[in-house]
């Protein structure tokens, strides 16, 4: 079964917990963490790729079904289980037991000598104050236009920042206000002022496994393993868990661990020694970057080796199918040179497609995992062959395969011995483009579950760990520069005796 | 019987009227020149022999048979052919090149037929052979462009310009070594020009042609007389005195 989780702290602690449980009951999990946008892993989820992953009631509520809440708790989850249930056949499992809010928090000193407490509060003050929220909140219903419209808050500024920056941003002064999770480690460690939703605007958040219809229906058993979780869960006992993995830097599967302890579902674990913790979390942040990077890619050197090798399956077997369709295209466009124009420009129109979204865009055809990816990077690849292969063979030396033709050359032997051969740096080099475009573009992947080097990436982003990020990218880089080192190598190798430097 | 035989020619391309109903015979051992500004048909009539373009209307018959009824490649290797910009292939030496159409026929002694092809197009294999286009001259590239199209020794030889893009001096060796050639290898030659002088120092005949018809068609050493308006204009213009 697969569990999955989205791209943010939490969310990676409660996929884990999920697994272990299940894991601990002999239920074989493949664990696919980090998953794009809620649309994404819902999407997933109601294609059967993967069989469960946590949410919250309040995004179901207000992001996927677009609607506010009118009640509590009770009345929020009722509502999202009968509508995802009637419309997806997804499944609720009872809540987990705590929330998991939206945090509007400010430094504690300012919102001391501003005198704010409340929401109401800040919507007279926000006028002389800088936002800095995530992508996601200020996109979202629940998120930023719901404030301004129930509260009237309007900021004087507004920035955009990733849940890795924020904190920093808001403690070192450049913004004022930021949207934090309820449940944070970070609003402790920072000493955050957490304004009260005194007109609840916020629809309850319960953390709850949002379940697939085909587990739900063939594995009752490991069903009821999930639901035993009901209510077992409190917000200290997560709390704790975010912050032995956002201050202390405890992995995730260590924090799952000890929160199942902590609430009876698992062995009880050892007290773990925050002190110690801590002076190394603290240890590895400050230490220069350079020293511990060698030292973290060489203690996870198999999961590396492993990314590396998924990654350029991902970039050959997409480059590859690439090379298969728009070399054939490219030669038989010669002959339709009213088409070619259309066609090209088809292919440039696929490549201005930001890659999340094309990657997003998979999903409902190819579900999630290796398929998506290469499809959409194989789609990327068009271009740079499709175009060089047509220009190559219609530029090379018309005059020659003129010639050829009036002395008795086939189609075939104008093409394998004329053009073929002086095309061949061209179409190489679209090749060589092609090439080092998917390197970099197949780090996204990881946001579809695919693998590769984008894995290590997003996890560091979303736990803010530059070494976890850099031990992702740094490979990414090397990779991209030796496969074009390696293609210019080749682009000259194929070119023709006799023939100046190509043009291209 | 003539060697080639066109007979009521029409080609068209959309509005534009290429050939208009021309017809022209070609016996063995003659070496006929097609004369005309650019558009009065001269390469598509020239074209129409080794079917590289197809007619409309009219018919093509070369040693006997309708070329639209035998197969355009086993014709077109039987034929040579040799155009304006000289065409060498880039990537291959001079002795590939020159060798091309023996190779093409399957000959087992296709490079020793390059290489009297090129000793007969007055290039010393021993210097040329190995070396590529664009190590040659103008002129030097021109002559293994012949040498290419006689090394199979075809009965019929086609050329467009082949003397139009070289300077004076290099164009005048290249038409007496030309006639060199064809007096020693009895070819039957159609070439085309612009060139009405040129046309009348190296042709045993000479069709002069205007918006897809023949005008004049005479031995070369009787179109002088034959001369009036246009062809006359074209003949001053050339500075042949009538």
């Amino acid at each position: 079964m697969v569990v999955a989780s989205k791209p943010f702290a939490e969310s990676y602690l409660l996929a884990e917990v999920f697994a272990q449980l299940l894991e601990a009951h002999d239920y074989p999990v493949d664990r696919r963490p980090g998953l794009g946008t809620t649309e994404l892993v819902l999407q997933a989820l109601r294609a059967g790729d993967i069989d469960v992953y946590p949410e919250y009631t309040g995004t179901g509520l207000a992001a996927v079904l677009g609607e506010t809440a009118e009640g509590g708790s009770a009345v929020v989850f009722r509502r999202v289980s009968d509508e995802f249930e009637a419309r997806w056949g997804v499944h609720w499992l009872p809540p987990l037991g705590f929330e998991n809010t939206y945090a509007i928090a400010m430094r504690r000193s300012l919102a001391d000598s501003l005198g704010v407490r409340t929401l109401s509060g800040l919507a007279v003050l926000a006028g002389r104050l800088t936002g800095g929220f995530s992508p996601d909140f200020i996109g979202r219903a629940d998120g930023l236009d719901g404030l301004a419209a129930t509260y009237g808050i309007e900021f004087r500024d507004t920035h955009s920042l990733l849940q890795a920056v924020k904190y920093q941003a808001l403690a070192e002064g450049e913004v004022d206000v930021i949207d934090g999770y309820s449940t944070d480690g970070a609003i402790s460690r920072y000493d955050l002022a957490v304004l009260a939703d005194d007109r609840g605007f916020f629809p309850p958040y319960d953390a709850a496994p949002l379940v697939g219809s085909a587990f739900y229906e063939e594995f009752p058993g490991a069903v009821v393993v999930l639901a035993r979780m009901a209510g077992r869960i409190d917000e200290a006992a997560v709390r704790r868990a975010n912050e032995r993995v956002e201050v202390e830097g405890a992995s995730i599967a260590d924090a799952a661990r000890e929160l199942l302890g902590a609430v009876g579902l698992g062995e009880p674990a050892d007290a773990a020694e925050p002190g110690r913790a801590r002076d190394v979390a603290v240890q590895r942040r400050n230490d220069r970057l350079l020293a511990s990077l060698p030292v973290h890619m060489w203690e996870n050197r198999m999961a590396l080796s492993r990314q590396v090798a998924r990654h350029l399956l991902l970039v050959l077997v997409s480059l590859g199918a690439a090379i298969l369709v728009a070399l054939p295209a490219g030669v038989a466009l010669e002959r339709r040179r009213g088409l070619a124009e259309s066609a090209i420009r088809v292919a440039g129109l696929l490549q201005t497609i930001p890659g999340i979204a094309l990657l997003a865009f998979m999903i409902p055809f190819f579900g999630i995992g290796v398929a998506p990816a290469v499809v959409a990077l194989f789609l990327y690849s068009l271009l740079p062959v499709l175009r060089n292969t047509y220009t190559g063979i219609i530029e090379a030396a018309p005059d020659a395969v003129a010639a050829g033709r009036a002395l008795g050359m086939t189609e075939g032997q104008l093409l394998r011995r004329i053009r073929l051969p002086l095309a061949a740096p061209i179409i190489m080099a679209g090749v060589r483009t092609a090439a080092v475009i998917n390197v970099g573009t197949a780090t996204l992947a990881a946001f579809v579950g695919a693998g590769g080097l984008g894995d290590p990436i997003v996890a560091g982003l979303t736990l803010s760990d530059p070494v976890l990020i850099l031990s992702g990218a740094v490979p990414a880089a090397v990779l991209a520069l030796l496969v074009d080192w390696g293609l210019a190598r080749a682009e000259a190798g194929v070119a023709p005796r006799g023939v100046a430097e190509s043009t291209l | 019987m003539a060697l080639i035989e066109i007979d009521g020619a029409e080609k068209r391309y959309g509005d534009a009227v290429a050939l208009d109903g021309v017809s022209l015979r070609v016996g063995a051992g003659e070496c006929v020149a097609l004369v005309g500004e650019s558009g009065s048909g001269k390469t598509t009539l020239l074209r129409t022999i080794n079917r590289l373009t197809a007619l409309d209307r009219g018919r093509v018959v070369v040693r006997g048979e309708a070329v639209d009824e035998v197969d355009p490649v086993a014709l077109r290797r039987s034929i040579g052919y040799v155009q304006q910009d000289g065409g060498l292939i880039p990537h291959w030496t001079c002795l590939a090149n020159a060798a091309l159409v023996p190779e093409l026929l399957g000959h087992p002694d296709a490079e020793r037929r390059g290489r009297r092809a090129l000793d007969t197009a007055g290039l010393d294999p021993q210097v040329f052979a190995a070396r590529y286009p664009r190590e040659l001259s103008g002129g030097q590239r021109q002559r293994v462009a012949i040498a290419r199209a006689i090394a199979a020794d075809p009965d019929i030889l086609l050329m467009d310009e082949p003397f139009g893009a070289l300077d004076a001096i290099t164009r005048h060796e290249a038409q007496e070594a030309f006639m060199a050639l064809r007096s020693s290898a009895r070819v039957t030659a159609v070439f085309v020009t612009h060139d009405l002088g040129e046309a009348l120092r190296v042709a045993t005949r000479v069709a002069v042609m205007r918006a897809g018809r023949i005008v004049i068609e005479a031995p070369a050493a009787e179109v002088a007389g034959k001369a009036t308006g246009y062809a006359a204009e074209l003949l001053a213009r050339s500075g042949v005195s009538a």
